[in-house]
């Protein structure tokens, strides 16, 4: 779906992406917390018995030497260790990875448990990035963290900007900023954007069981009723990345805001499609001002549900 | 130690404990199937003197029931005792064909929501290591 898989042996890998944090992870490790914004986070991400990788994130001023904040970082965990009467060892200077362009510390310690860090600094995007990727003492972490630290990168090349999580993927403006996020079990719900603009990337699951009493149109007016108010939309049912769906276009009514007919008026797009292989009903939607309003198919574009979406996308870049 | 007796601690489980805990459907609770694919558990009230007061002025049932949804039916009817939390979330997971993590947080708040009715026991090994 959307992943990079590995050869054969050994565990298989995805991308996992987050606020502009991207990483290559084991596909068993999910995403547990999260908390912050761009300028500062923290992400967890967990198997299925224990948490594996810590991410924190600050943007800004560089804060000193890279080598003094581990200092301080490995000084308040020896108090805590030896509050816990833990035995703590700790192992500085590992070359575990060296992404381009970034300075980054590598180190390991272990204590209750074991972990093998990085902190890293990256002059272009200027933030300062945490990674502890986490196991039990005994456990031979090496190779993982050389795959997952050479695959960090904290920054987009290009305009868009990729989510990855939970089998979700999509690519969002760079310069819309993630407004509001749901990520409930059964229904996740991205919001970018800002004053005037939104954009949303909606995943619902158990759609079998939702679509059992009543059509797509009819679910979709019932899940996505409140959007839709005060504004004059049409609603076309179409194959939408290679399964049924429904495209929607909708502007400010007039009838609601006589004012608008001077001024410009802001335009609803949306599409929803059912995907049956995973079970799940898929919407994006853009509410913007005219030409924004353009970005719309190339978002879609990019907003994936199952294999059948990738090949309908490779098809129509072949045509 | 009436009134201020202690309350019983009630055990804190870590995320393995909880997942491989087995639950098991509390004897009394009986389960009717509504015709469609979810399902109504008869749940006998708490014997307390006001519940038997308001039964018998009012005529009610000593029993009360629960609907269920279809995936609810389908968790309830996989409590024997046998199967862990963390093998009926794989079930629920395949036969909806939801993501891992999803199916155990809806599996786990499930359970928690009828632990505390007491229409569900996990049975936990190793509670005390």
């Amino acid at each position: 779906m959307g992943s990079e898989q590995s050869s054969t042996r050994g565990p298989r890998y995805r991308t996992f992406a987050w606020q502009g944090v991207q990483l290559t992870l084991p596909t068993d490790w999910n995403l547990t917390v999260t908390r912050g914004d761009r300028k500062a986070g923290y992400l967890r991400l967990s198997d299925e018995y224990r948490t594996r990788l810590e991410v924190r994130w600050q943007q800004g001023k560089r804060q000193g030497l890279l080598s003094r904040t581990v200092d301080g970082y490995i000084e308040k965990l020896r108090k805590d260790a030896r509050k816990e009467k833990v035995s703590f060892s700790v192992q500085r200077g590992l070359k575990l990875a060296s992404p381009p362009g970034k300075e980054v510390e590598c180190y390991r310690w272990t204590g209750r448990q074991q972990a093998l860090a990085m902190l890293s600094w990256c002059p272009h995007c200027r933030r300062t990035t945490h990674l502890h990727l986490l196991g039990e003492p005994e456990e031979s972490l090496k190779n993982l963290a050389r795959t997952v630290f050479s695959s960090f990168r904290d920054h987009c090349e290009g305009a868009d900007e990729l989510w990855a999580f939970y089998d979700m993927r999509f690519r969002a403006p760079a310069g819309w900023p993630l407004k509001r996020h749901s990520l409930k079990a059964g229904l996740i719900r991205m919001s970018f954007g800002g004053r005037g603009r939104s954009l949303e990337f909606i995943r619902v699951s158990l759609a079998g069981t939702l679509l059992a009493a009543k059509s797509l149109a009819e679910w979709f007016g019932e899940f996505y009723g409140k959007p839709l108010k005060r504004k004059s939309f049409r609603i076309t049912e179409q194959t939408v990345k290679g399964h049924d769906g429904l495209m929607l276009r909708g502007e400010t009514s007039l009838f609601f805001n006589p004012l608008k007919v001077f001024g410009r008026r802001r335009v609803l797009r949306a599409a929803c499609w059912h995907c049956e292989p995973k079970n799940r009903l898929m919407i994006c939607a853009l509410d913007a001002f005219g030409r924004q309003s353009e970005l719309f198919e190339s978002v879609l574009a990019e907003f994936d549900c199952c294999e059948r979406s990738l090949t309908d996308v490779a098809f129509r870049e072949k045509k | 130690m009436w009134p201020f007796g202690k309350k019983s601690k009630v055990p804190k489980l870590d995320r393995r404990q909880a997942l491989d805990a087995r639950p098991v459907l509390d004897s009394r609770v009986r389960i009717e199937r509504d015709g469609q694919t979810g399902a109504i558990l008869q749940v006998p009230r708490r014997a307390t003197a006001t519940n038997r007061l308001v039964c018998r002025v009012f005529k009610l049932s000593s029993y009360h029931q629960i609907t269920l949804d279809e995936l609810g039916a389908f968790v309830i009817e996989l409590c024997d005792g046998e199967r862990t939390v963390r093998q009926i979330a794989k079930r629920l997971a395949g036969a909806y064909k939801l993501g891992r993590r999803e199916a155990e947080l809806s599996t786990a708040k499930f359970f928690r929501k009828l632990v505390r009715r007491s229409i569900v026991v996990l049975i936990i090994e190793d509670a005390a290591s």
